[in-house]
Protein backbone atom coordinates (compact mmCIF):
# COMPACT_ATOMS: atom_id res chain seq x y z
CA UNK A 1 0.00 0.00 0.00
CA UNK A 2 0.86 3.83 -0.67
CA UNK A 3 -0.22 6.52 1.16
CA UNK A 4 0.84 9.94 0.67
CA UNK A 5 0.41 12.36 4.28
CA UNK A 6 -0.14 16.12 3.74
CA UNK A 7 0.08 18.12 6.60
CA UNK A 8 -0.84 21.56 7.45
CA UNK A 9 0.05 23.17 10.67
CA UNK A 10 -1.93 26.15 12.35
CA UNK A 11 -0.83 29.36 14.00
CA UNK A 12 -4.46 30.15 15.70
CA UNK A 13 -7.83 28.93 16.43
CA UNK A 14 -10.82 31.30 16.47
CA UNK A 15 -14.70 31.20 15.84
CA UNK A 16 -15.80 33.76 13.05
CA UNK A 17 -18.78 33.96 10.66
CA UNK A 18 -17.27 31.46 8.35
CA UNK A 19 -15.46 28.04 8.60
CA UNK A 20 -12.49 27.73 7.22
CA UNK A 21 -8.67 27.98 7.17
CA UNK A 22 -6.69 30.79 6.04
CA UNK A 23 -3.19 32.50 6.71
CA UNK A 24 -2.60 29.61 9.26
CA UNK A 25 -5.55 30.26 11.14
CA UNK A 26 -8.65 28.12 11.49
CA UNK A 27 -11.56 29.60 11.79
CA UNK A 28 -15.02 27.94 12.84
CA UNK A 29 -18.30 28.75 12.70
CA UNK A 30 -19.41 28.49 15.90
CA UNK A 31 -23.51 28.67 15.51
CA UNK A 32 -23.33 26.23 12.14
CA UNK A 33 -21.15 23.09 13.63
CA UNK A 34 -23.45 23.25 17.20
CA UNK A 35 -26.73 23.36 15.31
CA UNK A 36 -25.08 20.99 12.47
CA UNK A 37 -23.73 18.25 15.85
CA UNK A 38 -27.60 18.66 17.53
CA UNK A 39 -29.46 18.27 14.35
CA UNK A 40 -27.83 15.19 13.49
CA UNK A 41 -28.03 13.50 17.08
CA UNK A 42 -30.50 11.52 15.80
CA UNK A 43 -31.67 10.35 19.21
CA UNK A 44 -31.49 13.28 20.80
CA UNK A 45 -29.19 12.19 23.64
CA UNK A 46 -27.02 15.57 23.75
CA UNK A 47 -29.18 17.96 25.92
CA UNK A 48 -27.10 21.34 25.47
CA UNK A 49 -23.98 21.33 23.31
CA UNK A 50 -21.17 24.24 23.69
CA UNK A 51 -17.70 24.99 21.36
CA UNK A 52 -15.19 26.07 23.26
CA UNK A 53 -11.39 26.86 22.48
CA UNK A 54 -8.45 25.94 23.93
CA UNK A 55 -4.67 26.92 22.96
CA UNK A 56 -0.89 25.60 23.82
CA UNK A 57 0.44 28.24 26.96
CA UNK A 58 -3.11 28.86 27.79
CA UNK A 59 -3.49 29.29 31.85
CA UNK A 60 -6.37 26.62 31.16
CA UNK A 61 -7.14 23.06 32.09
CA UNK A 62 -9.31 20.65 30.20
CA UNK A 63 -11.94 18.35 32.07
CA UNK A 64 -14.08 15.47 31.70
CA UNK A 65 -12.15 14.43 28.69
CA UNK A 66 -13.99 11.43 26.57
CA UNK A 67 -11.98 11.03 23.43
CA UNK A 68 -9.98 13.38 21.30
CA UNK A 69 -9.88 13.40 17.33
CA UNK A 70 -8.08 14.16 14.43
CA UNK A 71 -9.19 16.46 11.47
CA UNK A 72 -8.24 14.62 8.39
CA UNK A 73 -9.69 13.79 4.79
CA UNK A 74 -9.38 11.70 2.27
CA UNK A 75 -9.01 13.10 -1.44
CA UNK A 76 -7.42 10.19 -3.49
CA UNK A 77 -8.18 6.66 -2.44
CA UNK A 78 -10.95 4.51 -1.40
CA UNK A 79 -12.99 5.22 1.99
CA UNK A 80 -12.88 7.90 4.67
CA UNK A 81 -10.66 9.32 7.30
CA UNK A 82 -12.04 7.27 9.95
CA UNK A 83 -13.60 4.19 8.37
CA UNK A 84 -16.45 2.63 9.31
CA UNK A 85 -17.61 4.72 11.78
CA UNK A 86 -20.86 6.35 10.26
CA UNK A 87 -20.16 5.81 6.89
CA UNK A 88 -19.37 2.27 5.32
CA UNK A 89 -16.40 0.02 6.39
CA UNK A 90 -14.27 0.68 3.15
CA UNK A 91 -10.33 -0.62 3.49
CA UNK A 92 -8.12 2.29 3.41
CA UNK A 93 -4.35 3.20 3.98
CA UNK A 94 -3.95 3.73 0.07
CA UNK A 95 -3.87 7.54 -2.04
CA UNK A 96 -3.45 10.65 -0.27
CA UNK A 97 -5.06 11.82 3.43
CA UNK A 98 -4.61 15.52 4.29
CA UNK A 99 -4.85 16.56 8.19
CA UNK A 100 -3.92 19.58 10.18
CA UNK A 101 -1.31 18.03 12.78
CA UNK A 102 -1.77 20.54 15.53
CA UNK A 103 -5.70 20.80 15.52
CA UNK A 104 -7.69 18.50 17.96
CA UNK A 105 -11.13 17.71 18.39
CA UNK A 106 -12.33 16.77 21.88
CA UNK A 107 -15.23 15.23 23.55
CA UNK A 108 -16.07 16.74 27.16
CA UNK A 109 -18.79 15.21 28.88
CA UNK A 110 -20.01 13.92 32.35
CA UNK A 111 -21.18 10.49 31.64
CA UNK A 112 -23.04 8.13 34.31
CA UNK A 113 -20.76 6.54 36.97
CA UNK A 114 -24.27 4.59 38.76
CA UNK A 115 -23.84 1.04 38.58
CA UNK A 116 -20.43 0.61 37.68
CA UNK A 117 -17.56 -1.42 38.30
CA UNK A 118 -14.76 -0.05 40.53
CA UNK A 119 -12.39 -0.37 37.78
CA UNK A 120 -14.32 0.57 34.08
CA UNK A 121 -16.22 3.81 34.29
CA UNK A 122 -15.99 7.07 32.65
CA UNK A 123 -13.32 8.96 34.49
CA UNK A 124 -12.29 12.47 34.69
CA UNK A 125 -9.57 13.12 32.22
CA UNK A 126 -7.41 16.46 32.53
CA UNK A 127 -5.31 18.45 30.31
CA UNK A 128 -3.31 21.34 31.80
CA UNK A 129 -2.41 23.37 29.00
CA UNK A 130 0.75 24.85 31.12
CA UNK A 131 2.51 24.53 34.01
CA UNK A 132 4.25 21.41 35.79
CA UNK A 133 1.23 18.45 34.33
CA UNK A 134 1.35 20.14 30.81
CA UNK A 135 3.54 18.06 29.50
CA UNK A 136 2.29 14.72 30.58
CA UNK A 137 0.25 15.41 27.81
CA UNK A 138 0.74 15.76 24.05
CA UNK A 139 -3.08 17.74 23.81
CA UNK A 140 -1.38 20.64 26.02
CA UNK A 141 0.55 21.31 22.77
CA UNK A 142 -2.34 21.00 19.99
CA UNK A 143 -5.00 23.45 19.37
CA UNK A 144 -8.05 21.72 21.08
CA UNK A 145 -11.50 22.31 19.85
CA UNK A 146 -13.74 20.91 22.36
CA UNK A 147 -17.32 19.75 22.40
CA UNK A 148 -18.42 20.54 25.75
CA UNK A 149 -21.98 18.22 25.93
CA UNK A 150 -24.54 17.73 28.60
CA UNK A 151 -26.34 14.63 27.93
CA UNK A 152 -30.36 13.70 28.79
CA UNK A 153 -30.61 11.47 31.97
CA UNK A 154 -32.38 8.00 31.63
CA UNK A 155 -30.21 6.53 28.42
CA UNK A 156 -27.96 3.74 27.94
CA UNK A 157 -24.23 3.60 28.07
CA UNK A 158 -24.64 2.03 24.74
CA UNK A 159 -26.57 5.02 23.47
CA UNK A 160 -24.60 8.11 25.50
CA UNK A 161 -20.81 6.17 24.08
CA UNK A 162 -22.43 5.97 20.27
CA UNK A 163 -23.79 10.12 20.69
CA UNK A 164 -20.51 11.38 22.13
CA UNK A 165 -18.21 9.62 19.60
CA UNK A 166 -20.38 10.30 16.68
CA UNK A 167 -20.24 13.67 17.62
CA UNK A 168 -16.73 14.09 17.77
CA UNK A 169 -16.63 12.52 14.40
CA UNK A 170 -19.07 14.76 12.80
CA UNK A 171 -16.88 18.02 14.15
CA UNK A 172 -13.78 16.45 12.57
CA UNK A 173 -15.49 15.54 9.58
CA UNK A 174 -16.98 19.02 9.10
CA UNK A 175 -13.13 20.71 9.73
CA UNK A 176 -11.57 18.61 7.78
CA UNK A 177 -13.78 19.12 4.53
CA UNK A 178 -12.33 22.90 4.38
CA UNK A 179 -9.04 21.39 3.55
CA UNK A 180 -10.43 20.16 0.18
CA UNK A 181 -9.68 23.10 -1.76
CA UNK A 182 -6.08 23.66 -0.13
CA UNK A 183 -2.64 22.83 -1.14
CA UNK A 184 -0.91 21.10 2.59
CA UNK A 185 2.17 22.63 3.27
CA UNK A 186 4.49 19.39 3.84
CA UNK A 187 4.10 15.75 3.16
CA UNK A 188 5.66 12.45 3.27
CA UNK A 189 5.01 9.37 1.59
CA UNK A 190 4.79 6.11 2.98
CA UNK A 191 5.10 3.68 0.49
CA UNK A 192 4.75 -0.23 1.51
CA UNK A 193 4.33 -1.08 -2.41
CA UNK A 194 7.66 -1.33 -4.12
CA UNK A 195 10.06 -4.25 -2.63
CA UNK A 196 12.92 -3.33 -0.08
CA UNK A 197 16.56 -4.51 0.01
CA UNK A 198 16.14 -8.13 1.67
CA UNK A 199 19.42 -7.74 4.06
CA UNK A 200 16.99 -5.23 5.91
CA UNK A 201 16.20 -6.48 9.55
CA UNK A 202 12.12 -7.19 8.98
CA UNK A 203 10.11 -5.75 11.79
CA UNK A 204 7.04 -5.70 12.86
CA UNK A 205 4.90 -3.96 15.64
CA UNK A 206 1.63 -5.16 17.63
CA UNK A 207 -0.39 -2.76 18.99
CA UNK A 208 -3.11 -4.67 21.69
CA UNK A 209 -5.60 -1.91 22.33
CA UNK A 210 -8.60 -1.93 25.60
CA UNK A 211 -11.52 -3.70 24.80
CA UNK A 212 -13.50 -4.41 28.26
CA UNK A 213 -17.02 -2.96 27.25
CA UNK A 214 -18.89 0.15 26.66
CA UNK A 215 -17.30 2.96 27.82
CA UNK A 216 -13.36 1.32 27.46
CA UNK A 217 -13.98 0.11 23.89
CA UNK A 218 -12.12 0.33 20.84
CA UNK A 219 -13.50 0.68 17.33
CA UNK A 220 -11.80 -1.38 14.23
CA UNK A 221 -13.50 0.23 11.16
CA UNK A 222 -16.55 1.43 12.98
CA UNK A 223 -17.26 -2.21 15.40
CA UNK A 224 -15.74 -2.79 18.90
CA UNK A 225 -13.22 -5.74 19.23
CA UNK A 226 -14.58 -7.58 21.92
CA UNK A 227 -14.11 -11.11 20.00
CA UNK A 228 -11.19 -9.92 17.92
CA UNK A 229 -8.24 -12.56 16.97
CA UNK A 230 -5.24 -10.95 16.09
CA UNK A 231 -5.39 -9.64 12.49
CA UNK A 232 -2.62 -7.84 10.30
CA UNK A 233 -2.62 -4.38 9.46
CA UNK A 234 -1.39 -2.05 7.31
CA UNK A 235 0.79 0.64 8.52
CA UNK A 236 -1.48 2.71 6.14
CA UNK A 237 -4.53 2.04 7.35
CA UNK A 238 -3.59 2.93 10.82
CA UNK A 239 -2.48 6.18 9.70
CA UNK A 240 -5.97 6.24 8.17
CA UNK A 241 -7.83 6.18 11.23
CA UNK A 242 -8.89 2.66 11.29
CA UNK A 243 -9.25 2.81 14.74
CA UNK A 244 -11.19 4.75 16.77
CA UNK A 245 -11.32 5.08 20.50
CA UNK A 246 -14.35 4.51 22.55
CA UNK A 247 -12.12 4.39 25.96
CA UNK A 248 -13.10 6.66 28.74
CA UNK A 249 -11.29 4.73 31.45
CA UNK A 250 -8.16 5.26 32.74
CA UNK A 251 -6.87 8.40 31.11
CA UNK A 252 -3.27 8.07 31.55
CA UNK A 253 -3.29 4.54 29.77
CA UNK A 254 -5.64 5.37 27.14
CA UNK A 255 -4.70 6.19 23.11
CA UNK A 256 -7.31 8.68 22.33
CA UNK A 257 -7.89 8.23 18.27
CA UNK A 258 -5.35 10.64 17.57
CA UNK A 259 -3.00 9.37 18.56
CA UNK A 260 -4.02 5.76 17.12
CA UNK A 261 -3.98 8.12 13.50
CA UNK A 262 -0.42 9.12 14.61
CA UNK A 263 0.86 6.83 16.43
CA UNK A 264 4.50 6.90 16.84
CA UNK A 265 5.94 3.81 16.52
CA UNK A 266 3.83 3.43 13.02
CA UNK A 267 4.86 6.46 11.55
CA UNK A 268 9.19 6.49 12.77
CA UNK A 269 8.90 2.21 11.63
CA UNK A 270 7.15 3.85 8.50
CA UNK A 271 9.22 6.47 7.80
CA UNK A 272 12.38 4.37 8.05
CA UNK A 273 10.93 1.18 5.89
CA UNK A 274 12.94 0.35 2.97
CA UNK A 275 16.16 2.36 4.27
CA UNK A 276 17.04 1.06 7.62
CA UNK A 277 14.61 -1.62 8.18
CA UNK A 278 11.83 -3.48 6.54
CA UNK A 279 8.70 -2.42 8.45
CA UNK A 280 6.41 -5.63 7.93
CA UNK A 281 3.54 -3.73 9.13
CA UNK A 282 1.04 -3.92 12.44
CA UNK A 283 -0.24 -6.75 14.31
CA UNK A 284 -3.71 -5.49 15.97
CA UNK A 285 -5.44 -7.38 18.85
CA UNK A 286 -6.80 -6.48 22.09
CA UNK A 287 -5.71 -7.01 25.78
CA UNK A 288 -7.25 -7.96 28.98
CA UNK A 289 -8.44 -11.42 28.02
CA UNK A 290 -10.45 -12.61 30.99
CA UNK A 291 -8.50 -16.28 31.28
CA UNK A 292 -4.56 -17.42 31.61
CA UNK A 293 -6.13 -19.67 28.66
CA UNK A 294 -7.58 -16.59 26.69
CA UNK A 295 -4.52 -14.91 27.12
CA UNK A 296 -2.21 -17.32 26.02
CA UNK A 297 -4.31 -18.26 23.06
CA UNK A 298 -4.17 -14.49 21.73
CA UNK A 299 -0.63 -14.09 22.52
CA UNK A 300 0.25 -16.93 20.79
CA UNK A 301 -1.75 -16.05 17.92
CA UNK A 302 -0.47 -12.47 17.82
CA UNK A 303 3.08 -13.44 18.17
CA UNK A 304 2.59 -16.02 15.24
CA UNK A 305 1.04 -13.40 12.80
CA UNK A 306 4.87 -11.38 13.35
CA UNK A 307 6.22 -14.95 12.77
CA UNK A 308 4.62 -15.73 9.25
CA UNK A 309 5.09 -11.68 8.55
CA UNK A 310 9.15 -12.98 8.91
CA UNK A 311 9.58 -10.47 11.45
CA UNK A 312 12.62 -10.29 13.14
CA UNK A 313 12.27 -7.70 15.87
CA UNK A 314 8.88 -6.60 17.41
CA UNK A 315 7.43 -3.71 19.20
CA UNK A 316 4.89 -4.09 21.74
CA UNK A 317 2.51 -1.56 22.94
CA UNK A 318 -0.75 -2.10 25.12
CA UNK A 319 -3.51 -0.20 26.22
CA UNK A 320 -4.52 0.32 29.99
CA UNK A 321 -3.33 -0.87 33.08
CA UNK A 322 -3.78 -4.11 35.15
CA UNK A 323 -3.71 -7.22 33.77
CA UNK A 324 -3.38 -6.26 30.13
CA UNK A 325 0.80 -6.12 30.56
CA UNK A 326 0.16 -10.24 31.40
CA UNK A 327 -1.32 -11.04 27.19
CA UNK A 328 1.77 -8.39 26.30
CA UNK A 329 4.10 -9.81 27.95
CA UNK A 330 2.79 -13.53 26.83
CA UNK A 331 3.65 -12.38 23.53
CA UNK A 332 6.46 -11.26 23.95
CA UNK A 333 7.70 -14.39 25.53
CA UNK A 334 5.98 -16.37 22.73
CA UNK A 335 8.10 -13.90 20.05
CA UNK A 336 11.20 -14.23 22.14
CA UNK A 337 10.83 -18.59 22.06
CA UNK A 338 10.46 -18.38 18.42
CA UNK A 339 14.10 -16.45 17.98
CA UNK A 340 12.08 -12.68 17.52
CA UNK A 341 13.70 -9.91 19.48
CA UNK A 342 10.47 -7.74 21.55
CA UNK A 343 10.60 -4.99 23.33
CA UNK A 344 7.24 -3.57 24.94
CA UNK A 345 6.44 -0.08 25.94
CA UNK A 346 5.37 -0.16 29.97
CA UNK A 347 4.64 2.28 32.48
CA UNK A 348 5.52 1.62 36.04
CA UNK A 349 4.82 1.85 39.66
CA UNK A 350 7.33 2.57 42.40
CA UNK A 351 5.75 4.64 44.89
CA UNK A 352 7.06 8.79 44.99
CA UNK A 353 10.74 7.98 44.42
CA UNK A 354 10.21 5.43 41.61
CA UNK A 355 12.16 2.92 43.55
CA UNK A 356 9.27 0.97 45.78
CA UNK A 357 7.92 -2.40 45.41
CA UNK A 358 7.33 -4.48 42.22
CA UNK A 359 7.72 -2.35 39.05
CA UNK A 360 5.52 -3.58 36.71
CA UNK A 361 2.55 -5.63 36.90
CA UNK A 362 3.37 -8.41 35.15
CA UNK A 363 6.67 -9.85 32.88
CA UNK A 364 8.85 -12.25 31.79
CA UNK A 365 12.24 -13.34 32.23
CA UNK A 366 12.81 -13.17 28.03
CA UNK A 367 11.76 -9.05 28.58
CA UNK A 368 15.52 -7.79 29.10
CA UNK A 369 14.91 -4.81 27.66
CA UNK A 370 11.76 -2.41 28.41
CA UNK A 371 11.06 1.43 27.20
CA UNK A 372 9.36 2.84 30.09
CA UNK A 373 6.75 5.39 29.54
CA UNK A 374 7.00 7.12 33.03
CA UNK A 375 5.81 6.07 36.59
CA UNK A 376 2.24 6.56 37.97
CA UNK A 377 2.85 7.03 41.27
CA UNK A 378 4.63 10.54 41.18
CA UNK A 379 2.25 12.64 43.07
CA UNK A 380 1.69 15.89 41.80
CA UNK A 381 0.50 19.33 42.58
CA UNK A 382 -1.67 21.12 39.69
CA UNK A 383 -1.64 24.54 40.19
CA UNK A 384 -4.35 27.36 40.48
CA UNK A 385 -5.41 27.94 36.82
CA UNK A 386 -7.35 31.00 35.00
CA UNK A 387 -9.71 28.74 33.21
CA UNK A 388 -12.06 25.17 33.00
CA UNK A 389 -12.76 24.33 29.69
CA UNK A 390 -14.87 20.90 29.05
CA UNK A 391 -16.52 21.03 32.03
CA UNK A 392 -17.41 23.11 35.04
CA UNK A 393 -16.06 20.89 37.88
CA UNK A 394 -13.40 17.60 38.18
CA UNK A 395 -15.20 14.25 39.53
CA UNK A 396 -12.41 12.07 41.21
CA UNK A 397 -14.03 9.81 43.55
CA UNK A 398 -15.96 6.95 42.85
CA UNK A 399 -16.41 6.89 46.63
CA UNK A 400 -18.96 9.48 46.58
CA UNK A 401 -20.60 9.37 43.76
CA UNK A 402 -18.75 11.36 41.75
CA UNK A 403 -19.95 14.70 43.51
CA UNK A 404 -18.80 17.41 41.94
CA UNK A 405 -15.18 19.20 42.79
CA UNK A 406 -13.86 22.34 42.08
CA UNK A 407 -11.59 22.52 38.86
CA UNK A 408 -9.59 25.51 38.88
CA UNK A 409 -8.15 25.29 42.01
CA UNK A 410 -4.29 24.26 43.34
CA UNK A 411 -5.09 20.75 44.21
CA UNK A 412 -2.39 17.65 44.90
CA UNK A 413 -2.73 13.82 43.43
CA UNK A 414 -1.01 11.22 45.18
CA UNK A 415 -0.68 9.73 41.48
CA UNK A 416 -1.04 10.60 37.65
CA UNK A 417 -3.65 8.23 36.68
CA UNK A 418 -5.94 11.29 35.75
CA UNK A 419 -4.26 13.13 33.87
CA UNK A 420 -4.79 12.45 30.28
CA UNK A 421 -2.43 10.15 28.32
CA UNK A 422 0.28 10.31 31.08
CA UNK A 423 2.09 7.41 31.11
CA UNK A 424 -0.13 5.68 28.07
CA UNK A 425 2.37 2.88 26.03
CA UNK A 426 1.73 4.26 22.58
CA UNK A 427 5.11 6.10 23.08
CA UNK A 428 3.74 9.87 23.07
CA UNK A 429 5.05 11.94 25.86
CA UNK A 430 7.93 14.18 26.62
CA UNK A 431 8.85 12.37 29.84
CA UNK A 432 12.72 11.51 29.83
CA UNK A 433 15.00 9.39 32.61
CA UNK A 434 18.06 11.12 34.31
CA UNK A 435 20.53 9.48 36.08
CA UNK A 436 20.87 10.00 39.42
CA UNK B 1 -4.48 -11.27 47.47
CA UNK B 2 -0.57 -12.57 46.54
CA UNK B 3 0.37 -10.79 49.78
CA UNK B 4 -2.23 -13.02 51.40
CA UNK B 5 -0.97 -15.54 50.51
CA UNK B 6 2.39 -14.74 50.92
CA UNK B 7 2.05 -13.62 54.69
CA UNK B 8 -0.18 -16.64 55.58
CA UNK B 9 2.48 -19.21 54.51
CA UNK B 10 5.24 -16.69 56.93
CA UNK B 11 3.01 -17.52 59.78
CA UNK B 12 3.38 -20.87 58.82
CA UNK B 13 0.06 -21.73 57.53
CA UNK B 14 0.00 -23.44 54.46
CA UNK B 15 -2.01 -21.05 51.77
CA UNK B 16 -2.75 -21.58 48.15
CA UNK B 17 -4.07 -18.52 45.62
CA UNK B 18 -6.68 -19.43 43.24
CA UNK B 19 -5.90 -16.62 40.81
CA UNK B 20 -6.71 -16.22 36.68
CA UNK B 21 -3.46 -14.30 36.10
CA UNK B 22 -0.66 -17.50 37.48
CA UNK B 23 2.06 -15.60 35.90
CA UNK B 24 1.36 -12.45 37.93
CA UNK B 25 1.54 -14.36 41.19
CA UNK B 26 4.85 -16.64 39.92
CA UNK B 27 6.17 -13.27 39.58
CA UNK B 28 5.35 -12.25 43.32
CA UNK B 29 6.64 -15.29 44.67
CA UNK B 30 3.72 -16.85 45.33
CA UNK B 31 4.24 -20.69 46.23
CA UNK B 32 1.14 -22.47 45.56
CA UNK B 33 -1.06 -21.35 43.07
CA UNK B 34 -4.12 -22.60 41.26
CA UNK B 35 -5.44 -20.89 37.65
CA UNK B 36 -8.76 -20.61 38.18
CA UNK B 37 -11.01 -19.36 35.69
CA UNK B 38 -11.24 -15.92 34.80
CA UNK B 39 -10.37 -12.47 36.15
CA UNK B 40 -13.94 -11.68 37.19
CA UNK B 41 -14.58 -15.09 38.23
CA UNK B 42 -11.35 -16.64 39.51
CA UNK B 43 -13.18 -19.42 41.57
CA UNK B 44 -15.40 -20.56 38.79
CA UNK B 45 -16.27 -19.97 35.10
CA UNK B 46 -20.37 -18.51 35.05
CA UNK B 47 -20.41 -19.30 31.14
CA UNK B 48 -20.69 -23.03 31.82
CA UNK B 49 -23.53 -24.69 32.42
CA UNK B 50 -24.55 -24.77 36.06
CA UNK B 51 -23.55 -27.91 36.68
CA UNK B 52 -20.44 -28.09 35.31
CA UNK B 53 -19.66 -25.26 36.89
CA UNK B 54 -20.11 -26.69 39.98
CA UNK B 55 -17.64 -29.53 39.01
CA UNK B 56 -15.03 -27.03 37.86
CA UNK B 57 -15.46 -25.13 41.13
CA UNK B 58 -15.21 -28.41 43.18
CA UNK B 59 -11.82 -29.16 40.96
CA UNK B 60 -10.71 -26.16 41.79
CA UNK B 61 -11.02 -26.18 45.55
CA UNK B 62 -9.83 -30.07 45.44
CA UNK B 63 -6.66 -28.98 43.86
CA UNK B 64 -6.30 -26.11 46.03
CA UNK B 65 -6.36 -28.84 49.21
CA UNK B 66 -4.04 -30.53 47.41
CA UNK B 67 -1.48 -28.25 46.79
CA UNK B 68 -1.63 -26.99 50.42
CA UNK B 69 -0.52 -30.36 51.77
CA UNK B 70 2.20 -30.56 48.68
CA UNK B 71 5.67 -30.23 49.61
CA UNK B 72 7.06 -26.89 47.01
CA UNK B 73 10.51 -25.02 46.82
CA UNK B 74 9.36 -22.16 44.52
CA UNK B 75 6.04 -20.99 42.73
CA UNK B 76 4.56 -23.59 41.98
CA UNK B 77 1.24 -23.85 39.28
CA UNK B 78 -1.21 -26.13 39.79
CA UNK B 79 -3.94 -26.66 36.83
CA UNK B 80 -7.57 -27.84 36.81
CA UNK B 81 -8.92 -29.33 33.26
CA UNK B 82 -12.80 -27.78 32.87
CA UNK B 83 -15.32 -30.09 33.81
Amino acid sequence: MKLERGYFRITDLAFADKTGLEKGIFKVNKKELIERLLAEDENHLIKTLDLEIVKPGEDARIVHILDTLSVGLKIEGEGLFMPGNLCDPVIVGEGKTLLVENLAVMECAELPWAGKSALLYPRDAIVDMTGPAAGYSPFSETFNLILKMEMVTGASDVEYDNAVRSAGIRASRYLAEVLRALTPERSEIFDFSKPVDPALKKIAYVIQCQNQGTYSNTFLYGHEVSNIVPIRLSPTEVLDGCLVSGNYVWPCFKVPSFIYSNMPAVLELSRGHGRDWNFVGVVFDRGHNNSHFEKQRVANLAANQTRLMGAEGVIISWEGGGNAATDAMLTLQRCEAWGIKAVPYTFEFGGPDGTEGILLVDDVPEAKYVVSTGSIEKPITLPMVKRVAGGDCLRLRKETGGAPEPAEVERTLDVITALYCGANQSGIGKLAGVPY
Amino acid sequence: MSTMQKEAERAGIPAALITAIPSVAKSVGVSRIITGGGIPYPAGDPNLPADREFEFRKRLVEKALEAITAQVQEPTVFHVTLA
